[in-house]
């Protein structure tokens, strides 16, 4: 029954405050905004000015007319970056260049509380978004040094204007920087969901308010993982979603310079572990999924710097050598006892040669055994470990003489045989934990 | 193909629009509203967020009763087109996920339908018992006479069959019996004509009065449940799952309206008209009581069912479902020019009835927007349209749509000594002074405003199925309540008074939310254990969602 008039009763939805009576205050008196620049600190003294400036120039600059806001969610700096960001002069020389502003510039540093890491900073920063009714977040690393205000525009332009949800940039990242995200990820959930995004877990982004509410109204914050595979847990939820993502050419130099980068195996861990994690929640939004296409781009495509990065190709050869031979117990139940003798082969011959598609297959039937519980998930990824780097080994010898084009063309090779493995490896009416290999 | 099929409660979220297909718009220049004018104002319609436009009847009648009086059910009056206009129309209605009411007049018929023709020819007539016929005029006494300033008596005298005949409302509208079962089934067969059109429900038209028994007050019998419920188990059962609707209009005390609703079972949703003049009360009297008073005495409905609220329609404001002296006071304030009264009512518009004050219009619209139940909106009172008492009966607020400042207020294209009755003309209310075209242009207008309101509005669901608390404020010219949807809470706040007040509201149970405004985004204080203060300016108003942040 629906009574005409009830009696004021406990209300649904109680829960502890996410936004402190201070930030509640500042974002009252900052009032609604269109655009909303969140900015994770930690300890970031040494870069956090220059960041804050270049959003700041952004303001003043190319959104002048829309109504901004800068958030800082500090997860407990100790060396005076909230300080820094709060007392930066807005009108100062170096920020407005040439130009005056149009109206007041809104500028907050905030703690955070609760679970440390990226995910309580962005929860942070998508509350206040909400609610401010913000229409674009904008997300940006607090060690982009050389962040320009370009950067910051085109992606907030891309929502504001262009109407998208999810904005990635795309930078003219060398074709050998990176390889965790061209061998491994992008790859991975290209075949997975269809998109061919490039920058699948970049942490600088944009997106719509309504996408960031959505998010923040969702159960992604309560899992373990999100704390540091918020990004990941994003990215999937918008390729599954269905939202309209793209992905926007951003000067490289506003590709962030991290300085505190933890041990390679342990990003591995972390980033294919919550990857597929994600696929694991999420069997029926991409197991029925074969092929790919390319999402929208927008701007000037701009070549790629020829950086090559100083990995150490033995090093890497010998980690993948001893780890097919050490880790034979746990890579046989995970890719199959022939894969790993294909490995074992491929370790036997130098220089290095692991295939495209054996790499491929190896990620895909490693998810399937996270996938089937078969073997605890940190184990099956950390098995995975040394053949990634016996691909890469192979990759960067194979192309040591290559053309970045010719690099690039490589990476699509690996790109084709995820789909092509997807297809011959995941049972298209997959139900959860079903996984077929 | 009817809009949002997947919903078969759409109704509880709509916003209805009420309108007349003569006064809309006229398509071929003969001075009437017709159904292809109506259709090329669908985008107009649709984009004030309308969810379902309600037609008033639009059958062949001699239009005595302004199409009441139906002569032919299944068919369209040909001034307002023809079967295949109507089609085209409703098509083209859901294509823009409009969904369309017509109306079921069911309790009488004219006296120039078939039925009465050949059941009034002889006493002996195969339809003779479509109607109710009597050789007094003695029986049910106990029937009050609905329209008491024109009918003397529920019976008229037919000189051609030598016997009374039974009326509820005018003499040329003859009540149809039920007592014979071939008329249920005639009344089916008429909604199952227009529901095979397409159309999405109907509002039924003078619910109460189907019955008639010695001894009663021949209102809300028993047996009128009966056939009601009949109707709509066959609609149930050939439509299932098609969200076709059953609005009731009983002008009755909601205690009285409640057994429409069954156990879910009869109308899926019926008028409450008692909420309307309280509403205009406790504006005028700048104090909640009246408001407070009627949800108070309002019951439970089952959980699918939904009241239908109003400020105005095509009716004089009734005054039935008040007091004497609340009758008396609403009569002095809202119509002192006695040529405003008709029968127990005051037959004004809107913006006339609060002399256009657009601080009261906005405010009534936010009670109506917020209130439980589904909100109707009358055609024209989104601009603020007048009215023209001189007209007659309750053809002043039937006047035509105002589009234009250009001739017939682009009405029609007609001489406009052949309009159907004249545009409003006076300088307040005139078409050159109010008008869609000026209002769509002005971002600050009363018709971008309703844009908005009717926008928040679909914002959320919280305002067509979420639970109604009263808050308590000592200061009694401050109306405020929260809507409860799930994990939504909306805080609604309305200065009834014409003057500036300070309201202290006791919101603990909501300690730690954040209220943001609804129709600006602004951000206020987090609510804590504290009062909460606000302040508000005359006939200020706040909607606020309450976020857990």
């Amino acid at each position: 029954m629906t009574s005409a008039v009830s009696s004021l009763r406990e209300p649904k939805g109680h829960r502890p405050h996410l936004l402190s009576e201070e930030l509640v205050r500042d974002l009252a008196a900052a009032g609604q905004a269109d655009v909303l620049v969140g900015i994770p600190t930690l300890d970031n003294a040494g870069t956090i000015a220059a960041v804050v400036r270049a959003v700041m120039s952004t303001f003043v600059g190319p959104l002048a007319r829309e109504r901004t806001l800068l958030l800082a969610a500090d997860g407990g700096s100790s060396d005076g970056t909230p300080e820094i960001v709060r007392g930066l002069q807005s009108d100062a020389p170096d920020v407005l260049l040439t130009r005056r502003a149009l109206r007041t510039i809104h500028r907050i540093s905030t703690p955070y509380h609760g679970v440390p890491g990226r995910s309580g900073a962005l929860r942070i920063v998508f509350a206040a978004a909400s609610l401010i009714g913000a229409r674009a977040v904008v997300l940006i690393d607090p060690d982009a040094v050389a962040l320009t205000r370009d950067g910051v525009a085109r992606l907030t332009r891309a929502v504001l204007d262009d109407g998208f949800s999810l904005v990635k940039p795309v930078t003219r990242r060398s074709p050998w920087e990176q390889p965790l995200v061209t061998q491994l990820a992008a790859p991975l959930l290209r075949a997975a969901y269809g998109k061919r995004l490039r920058e699948p877990v970049a942490t600088q982004f944009a997106c719509s308010g309504r996408f960031a509410a959505d998010a923040l109204s969702s159960d992604l914050w309560d899992r373990a993982s999100a704390g540091h595979g918020v990004d990941e847990w994003l990215t999937t939820r918008a390729m599954s979603s269905g939202v309209r993502i793209a992905q926007v050419w951003a000067p490289s130099a506003s590709e962030p310079i991290h300085q505190r980068r933890p041990p390679a195996a342990e990003v591995f861990q972390q980033v294919v572990g919550v990857l597929f994690e994600c696929l694991r929640t999420d069997l029926h939004g991409w197991t029925a999924i074969r092929g790919s296409s390319e999402i929208p781009t927008l701007g000037a495509a701009e070549e790629p710097t020829l950086t090559r990065p100083p990995f150490d190709l033995t090093e890497f050869a010998s980690a993948f050598r001893q780890g097919v031979h050490d880790l034979a117990p746990l890579l046989e139940p995970t890719i199959g006892a022939d894969d790993l003798a294909a490995f074992a082969r491929a370790a036997a011959v130098t220089p290095l040669h692991v295939a495209p598609e054996l790499w491929a297959r190896a990620v895909w039937r490693a998810f399937s055994a996270s996938a089937r519980g078969a073997l605890p998930a940190s184990q099956v990824v950390a098995s995975l470990f040394p053949l990634y780097l016996g691909r890469v080994a192979a990759f960067l010898s194979e192309t040591e003489a290559a053309s970045a084009p010719d690099a690039n063309a490589r990476h699509e090779e690996v790109a084709l045989a995820f789909e092509e493995t997807k297809a011959l490896l995941v049972d298209p009416n997959a139900a959860p934990r079903e996984v077929r290999t | 193909m009817a809009p949002g099929k997947a919903d078969p409660l759409w109704y509880k979220d709509a916003v209805f629009y009420e309108l007349h297909v003569r006064s809309y718009a006229d398509s071929n220049g003969d001075g009437i509203g017709d159904f292809r004018g109506l259709e090329g104002k669908l985008d107009y319609i649709a984009e004030l967020g309308v969810d379902c436009i309600w037609l008033l009847p639009m059958y062949p009648s001699p239009l005595r009763d302004d199409g009441y009086d139906v002569a032919d059910y299944s068919s369209i009056h040909p001034d307002y087109g023809t079967l295949d206009d109507f089609r085209s129309f409703l098509d083209a209605a859901h294509a823009r996920g409009l969904r369309v009411l017509t109306e079921l007049v069911i309790n009488h018929t004219s006296d120039q339908h078939p039925w009465f023709i050949e059941a009034r020819s002889s006493r002996d007539s195969a339809k003779r018992s479509y109607y109710v016929w009597s050789d007094t005029d003695a029986r049910y006494e106990g029937a009050r006479i609905i329209f008491c300033d024109t009918e003397k008596s529920n019976w008229a005298w037919d000189p051609i069959s030598k016997e009374f005949y039974w009326h509820r409302f005018y003499a040329h509208q003859p009540d149809l019996n039920y007592d014979d079962p071939r008329v249920f089934e005639e009344m089916w067969r008429i909604m199952k004509f227009w529901l095979d059109h397409g159309v999405d429900g109907f509002r039924v038209d003078a619910v109460p009065y189907l019955f008639e028994r010695e001894g009663t007050s021949c209102e809300n019998l028993p047996e009128t449940h009966t056939v009601l419920r009949a109707l709509r188990r066959r609609l149930d059962d050939e439509y299932p799952g098609m969200g076709k609707l059953l609005l009731a209009e009983a002008n009755m005390w909601p205690e009285d309206v409640r057994p429409y609703f069954a156990d879910g079972n009869e109308f899926h949703m019926a008028f409450h008209f008692p909420v309307m003049p309280r509403i205009f009360m406790a504006i005028q009297l700048e104090d909640r009581k009246p408001l407070v008073e009627i949800l108070a005495r309002t019951p439970d409905i089952p959980s699918e069912c939904q009241w239908g609220i109003f400020l105005r329609n095509h009716d004089e404001l009734t005054l039935e479902m008040v007091t004497r002296e609340e009758r008396d006071y609403l009569w002095d304030e809202y119509a002192r020019n006695p040529a405003a009264r008709l029968n127990l009512g005051i037959r004004r518009r809107l913006a006339a009835l609060v002399e256009g004050d657009r601080r009261r219009i906005e405010l009534m619209n936010v009670l109506l927007m917020s209130f439980t139940g589904s909100p109707f909106v009358y055609y024209g009172d989104e601009i603020g349209m007048g009215d023209n008492i001189a007209l007659g009966d309750r053809n002043g607020v039937r006047t035509p749509m105002q589009w234009t400042r250009e001739r017939n207020g682009g009405f029609s294209g007609a001489d406009p000594e052949r309009l159907y009755q004249p545009v409003i003309v006076d300088p307040v209310y005139g078409y050159e002074a109010v008008n869609v075209e000026a209002q769509v242009r002005s971002p600050s207008s009363l018709l971008s405003w309703m844009k908005r309101i009717t926008g928040v509005r679909r914002s959320s669901k919280v305002f067509g199925r979420g639970e109604f608390a009263f808050l308590h404020p000592s200061n009694h010219r401050v109306l405020a309540y929260i809507r409860t949807y799930g994990e939504e809470n909306v805080l609604v706040v309305c200065n009834l008074s014409s003057t500036a007040q300070a309201v202290e509201l006791a919101l603990s149970p909501y300690e730690g939310t954040i209220p943001v405004e609804m129709f600006g985004g602004s951000v206020f204080p987090r609510v804590s254990q504290q009062p909460y203060v606000l302040t508000m300016g005359p006939y200020g108003y706040y909607w606020f969602i309450l976020r857990w942040l």
